[in-house]
């Protein structure tokens, strides 16, 4: 059986070969090693920056868990404890650290306190707190 | 009345070649549609001003609330993170691939963004035509988009960390999904 299939791939080698160009360099390539591994390398280079592409810029909110280690680099002496800022970051550590994560803090935002305001309580500047 | 007509007839004729020359040129094919091709300065003035002045007379009669819960930002944030930073980008980060070869290339919302909370509100709802800015109206609740808007709004002044955390969605959080159906 060996014998059999080497007979076909020789065959069909031959027929392959009754094309001068293929003939050409597979005469090319077997008969100097060298200039085989240089191509074999120079094929290799050529697709690298195939892998070149930097997964990292696909990456966007696949974060699972905050990383609330970094709290403790923020000066929270410098940082407004009323700012909306730092109580959501607050909000999500403390329920990350808890570990409750069935009953999130997160509330739906159709359930914050979303209302219209006339134009003399429009939007603020940031310094501003908002009274209700 | 001779006057009139020959005005009438010559009008008529000018629209008539204007029009053909319209479609010559619509359908020759010669304008190059390609994002990668940009447009010239005067075209890309006019387009600029028609969206903005588009924007600005639309948005003019949204009621702005208050934008200041921070529970907006714990909901906002997410989605941002999900829905928006592939373009739009993030503390820290100055590209992606996408972003590369948009055009009109999307604002870096993590920088200054010159539009009003309800200019904002408006784009998201009802996306940018011919860009790639979609309309999140059709499948999100205003109050959703309000969340994001809130969160846009302290974008710029969040540091990489803050931004982390706020974006993060933890384990049972009601998460959202490409295309996926409206919340209600």
């Amino acid at each position: 059986m060996i014998d059999r299939d080497t007979n076909r791939l020789q065959k069909i080698v031959a027929a392959l070969l009754q094309y001068r160009g293929l003939a050409f360099a597979h005469e090319w390539l077997l008969g100097n090693r060298m200039k085989l591994r240089v191509v074999v390398i120079f094929s290799m280079v050529i697709a690298l920056p195939a892998f070149a592409h930097d997964p990292s810029m696909h990456k966007g909110g696949d974060a699972k868990t905050p990383d609330c280690e970094q709290t403790e680099k923020m000066d929270m002496g410098k940082m407004d404890k009323n700012d909306p800022v730092m109580k959501a970051v607050r909000a999500k550590c403390m329920a990350a650290m808890a570990g409750d994560h069935g009953g999130h803090d997160v509330k739906p935002a159709d359930k914050a306190a979303v209302k219209p305001v006339t134009p003399e309580m429009a939007m603020p500047p940031m310094q501003q707190t908002a009274s209700d | 009345m001779k006057t009139l007509q020959s005005w009438g007839l010559g009008l008529l004729v000018l629209g008539v070649v204007v029009g053909a020359s319209g479609a010559a040129f619509i359908y020759s094919g010669i304008y190059n549609i390609g994002a990668d091709d940009l447009h010239t300065r005067p075209v890309h003035w006019l387009v600029e001003k028609l969206r903005e002045r588009s924007v600005a007379m639309r948005a003019a009669s949204i009621k702005v609330p208050l934008l200041d819960d921070s529970d907006l930002l714990l909901s906002g944030g997410p989605d941002y993170a999900e829905m928006c930073s592939g373009c739009h980008l993030e503390p820290g980060v100055n590209r992606s691939e996408i972003r590369d070869g948009l055009y009109p290339q999307p604002p870096n919302l993590a920088e200054r963004s010159d539009l009003s909370p309800a200019e904002m509100f408006w784009v998201i709802k009802h996306g940018i035509k011919m860009s790639a800015m979609p309309a999140w109206g059709p499948t999100h609740t205003d109050e959703r988009m309000w969340a994001m808007v809130a969160f846009l709004k302290r974008l710029p002044d969040l540091t990489p960390d803050q931004y982390q955390i706020l974006t993060a969605r933890q384990p049972g959080d009601g998460g959202h999904q490409h295309g996926g159906d409206a919340h209600e």
